[in-house]
């Protein structure tokens, strides 16, 4: 009897490994697009058997690291997806440092970075790492939207709080200790906030550490007392960008300059680019690329060549 | 005795109030869960990929990429693990190497996963060059319940009494046959929690998928072992911590929900099975 | 075996024998690669972390990556804080509830709550982390003040993670005492309090301890929960309140990982924590295995 019961366990098992790979198959099959590329592939592959290979594109890119540039990249992913269907694109985060160490070791196809190859954080960069550049981008510093005392600092108050200095708000007229929060040492936007507002000193030790933008912003808008810093990009009505030294941290003021923090955002590859990942690259760089780092709030390239 | 009798009562009370508050603390997570996460699920949440842009859409690649996930890993952890046990309990000579090896095992089983995850990403996604994939999260799951089942079997075919052995030895059957038609037989319930459990297990691992699976908000289905795989568990962690609009946190409860009752799927039909076989072996 | 069989179809028994070794080889072969990979992983764990195994690593009293510091031992004292802190709320909380059910509870209430609890072992950790994200969080906060993240936000989730472990094991301790002892004390004139407290914990007291130690185990090992409830500063310390926050050892692997260089000392440190977390661990698992067994041979 109980052996029994064990067969039919594995019965059961095998039914529902056969109902999942059905229901895969029905899923994908659902798709037009995917019949067309069942279709196509099996052309394909016969083209290719008869030595008379055709220039679709097929296979898979992983990409992965900076957050500040993972909106624009998995916009862009999506679109690149329907426009080819035989390509599929794994879009994940990780940080900057992840992005450069991970396609540098070869294990992604593209890394994604918010700081540049030639900065002094980076010790022995990989020769053979190949940047490009895709958009430009601002850090602006955000409080809680309740957050009524604090509006405009300068960048001395910017460096007092996250050094510890200034710990609490009735520094502004306002009540409580300050929550600072940071983000992991890889990061790009770290990089950026500490060369710009961090010039004597070091962050807290005490600060809370994040490891996205995401998790950054989500954080700030759930803690009335809390400030951090975010790429401009993930900006929305959530958080509360403050002045600096009087200037909004918005798109049209970083356009003319008069929101000094600004960098380039970057996509690597390691050597010169496989025929996919220059087509996605190309892809980024097109209007229709460009108009999405618009769209996602970010700053376009024509705007500063 | 009144004084006992007082006592006695005070303790009643006491014990009364602590365990509504511990069963109560489920039933709130629970209840906070499933109110929240049933006004999201619909066909189209369970049918659709998510839309990570805008924080919407559904979860169909990551219920499939979990299942696969955990199909993958039971494939290898199952057959690996009860062939362990079997040699560990029937055939090998109790010596120093069996029982250091035993050792191991136990201890492994209580291995932290984030131990896994790394050893994982390090060694089978990067130094073997598998990549973030199905195969290495897969793989690395696996490490997580092998020593799992391996402890598990070995308990139940342990159990087994030894006259069962001794009366099938003295019958003439072959060392291979009193195993598999007397030990096999009378321990495969408890066997079949076991690995039920793992599976369990795996099911809800949240680190592993994440360091060597993927991104989590995959929009795919993986078409090979070596494409990246997004998992519910994964899923829920970056629309819980990552968007912080209305709609990522109901996805997030959603996921919650979906992924629970996966678990409870799971473990209430191990303990249906072992309760079954306790009532058997009862009568 | 064989020899036993007598002389009778020697051709029968050769093939049979063979069979027999060949079954045998299968599962030798079998065994052997799980424990190759079990050995695997602590063998690769402790190369990658060997160059940053040393004095200053263990005892070193600061941990911050972009100094080259790499010191734990302030994240070692703040794991041990919040895994025994947990561990104490579940255990004040999980054996009078594991009482409750073995002795006082009605036999129909009982046969509905048991199950229920067996069910929530293990249930998926990331779930309890989001209620912890979404509840306990902003509950903290406005009733206690203070950033949210914290201690006690760290030792409420892990406590309700590991309170069905600790009922449903030390349940069974209790249940697992022969009713002639019990049967014996009540008809003495004792009460059910005090046959309880004078036979029934006693004879079950290993096995309650030892359910005890092996989910403060689970508990040191937890990662995605914990990471995010605790609140992870910059530079870990001991925490002085249970409001302040914290960073441990499971958070600090995750939290890094990411943005590590390869090979560098930060990634040979990351593996380091690695194998700390998994000696503890180990440690605190082996004790328990060794106490359940001592407590079976009595």
């Amino acid at each position: 009897m109980s052996w029994s019961s064990l067969q039919k366990t594995f019965f059961a098992l095998i039914l529902l490994a056969i109902l999942v790979l059905g229901v895969h198959n029905t899923w994908t099959m659902s798709n037009l697009t995917s019949t067309v590329y069942t279709m196509q592939s099996t052309i394909d592959n016969l083209n290719s058997m008869l030595g008379n290979y055709t220039q679709r594109l097929e296979g898979y890119l992983t990409i992965a690291g900076s957050t500040t540039v993972l909106p624009i990249i998995q916009t862009c992913a999506n679109l690149f997806m329907q426009e080819n269907p035989g390509v599929v694109i794994s879009v994940s985060g990780g940080g900057s440092g992840h992005g450069i160490s991970a396609v540098s070791a070869g294990y992604i196809n593209i890394g994604m970075s918010s700081k540049n190859l030639t900065t002094e954080q980076i010790t022995d960069p990989d020769p053979d790492l190949q940047p490009v550049a895709i958009a430009l981008d601002s850090v602006a510093i955000i409080v809680h939207p309740t957050n009524g005392f604090v509006d405009d600092l300068t960048l001395e108050e910017v460096e007092m709080i996250f050094n510890g200095t200034i710990t609490d708000w009735s520094h502004f007229g306002g009540s409580g200790e300050i929550h600072v929060y940071t983000r992991e040492a890889g990061s790009g936007t770290l990089e950026c906030f500490e060369k710009f507002f961090m010039k004597h000193s070091d962050i807290t030790g005490a600060a809370s550490e994040k490891t996205s933008n995401g998790e950054m912003k989500a954080t700030i808008a759930s803690d009335p007392a809390g400030i951090g810093f975010l790429s401009v990009g993930y900006i929305d009505e959530t958080v509360n960008p403050l002045k600096i030294d009087g200037v909004e941290p918005t798109v049209a003021n970083i356009k003319t300059g008069a929101y000094k923090i600004k960098r380039w955002l970057f996509l690597i590859t390691k050597g010169p680019p496989t025929k996919i990942e220059q087509a996605f690259i190309d892809f980024v760089l097109s209007s229709q690329g460009q108009e999405i780092v618009e769209q996602q709030g970010y700053l376009p390239l024509e705007w500063f060549q | 005795m009144i004084g006992a009798q007082k006592e006695e009562l005070i303790i009643k009370i006491i014990l009364w109030i602590v365990s509504l508050i511990s069963v109560s603390s489920f039933f709130v997570i629970f209840l906070y869960m499933f109110i929240n996460g049933s006004r999201v699920i619909s066909l189209e949440f369970l049918t659709t990929a998510p839309n990570p842009i805008f924080w919407t859409g559904g979860i169909f690649p990551q219920i499939i990429g979990s299942l696969y996930l955990v199909a993958l890993c039971t494939v290898i952890a199952a057959p690996l693990g009860i062939l362990t046990a079997i040699y560990l309990s029937e055939y090998a000579v109790d010596n120093l190497i069996t029982k250091i090896a035993r050792f191991f095992i136990v201890t492994l089983a209580g291995i932290p996963t984030i131990v896994i995850g790394l050893f994982g990403l390090a060694f089978l996604a990067y130094r073997l060059n598998l990549g973030i994939s199905l195969f290495s999260a897969g793989v690395a799951l696996s490490f997580l319940t092998i020593p799992w089942t391996i402890t598990v079997s070995e308990e139940a075919m342990r159990a087994v009494p030894k006259e069962y052995r001794e009366a099938a030895l003295a019958l003439g059957a072959t060392r291979w046959q009193t195993t598999w038609h007397i030990v096999l037989k009378t321990a495969a319930p408890w066997i079949m929690t076991g690995i039920l459990l793992g599976i369990g297990k795996a099911l809800g691992e949240t680190t592993i998928p994440l360091m060597c699976g993927g991104s989590g908000l995959e929009t795919f289905i993986p078409r090979s072992l070596f494409e990246p795989v997004g998992s519910l568990p994964v899923y829920t962690f970056i629309f819980a911590t990552q968007g912080n609009v209305s709609s990522a946190y109901d996805r997030a409860f959603g996921g919650s929900l979906v992924l629970i009752l996966m678990f409870l799927l799971i473990s209430v039909s191990s303990l249906i099975i072992r309760n079954r076989y306790q009532k058997k072996m009862r009568t | 075996m064989v020899n036993l069989e007598g002389k009778g179809g020697m051709k029968r028994e050769g093939q049979r024998s063979l069979l027999e070794k060949a079954i045998e080889i299968i599962l030798f072969v079998g065994a052997l690669s799980s424990i190759i990979i079990v050995f695997l992983i602590i063998a690769y764990m402790s190369l990658e972390a060997y160059p940053a195994l040393n004095l200053d690593f263990l005892l070193g009293w600061f941990w911050d990556p972009k100094k080259e510091m790499f010191g734990i031992f302030q994240i070692i004292v703040s794991t041990l804080y919040v895994g025994v802190g947990a561990i104490l709320i579940t255990t004040a909380i999980g054996v009078p509830t594991a009482i409750f059910l073995a002795e006082f509870c009605p036999r129909n209430v009982r046969n509905v709550i048991k199950p229920s609890i067996e069910l929530l072992v293990g249930i998926p950790t990331i779930v309890l982390g989001f209620f912890g994200l979404m509840v306990v969080i902003p509950f903290i906060r406005d009733n206690f003040g203070g950033w949210g993240t914290s201690v006690l936000a760290g030792w409420m989730i892990l406590a309700i993670m590991s309170l069905p472990h600790v009922i449903s094991i030390s349940e069974d301790a209790l249940r697992a005492v022969p009713n002639s002892y019990k049967e014996a004390a009540l008809a003495l004139g004792a009460t059910r309090w005090q046959t309880v407290k004078k036979v029934l914990l006693p004879y079950a007291k290993t096995g309650i301890l030892a359910s005890v130690l092996l989910a403060l185990g689970r508990v040191m090992g937890e990662t995605m929960a914990v990471t995010m409830v605790i609140g992870n500063p910059r530079v870990a310390w001991i925490p002085t309140s249970i409001l302040d926050r914290a960073k441990v050892l499971t958070s600090t692997i995750l939290l890094d990982w990411s943005y590590v260089e390869i090979p560098s000392m930060h990634y040979h440190s990351l593996f380091g924590i690695g194998l700390v977390l998994f000696f503890i661990v180990a440690l605190i698992d082996v004790t328990a295995t060794y106490m359940v067994k001592r407590g079976v041979i009595k």
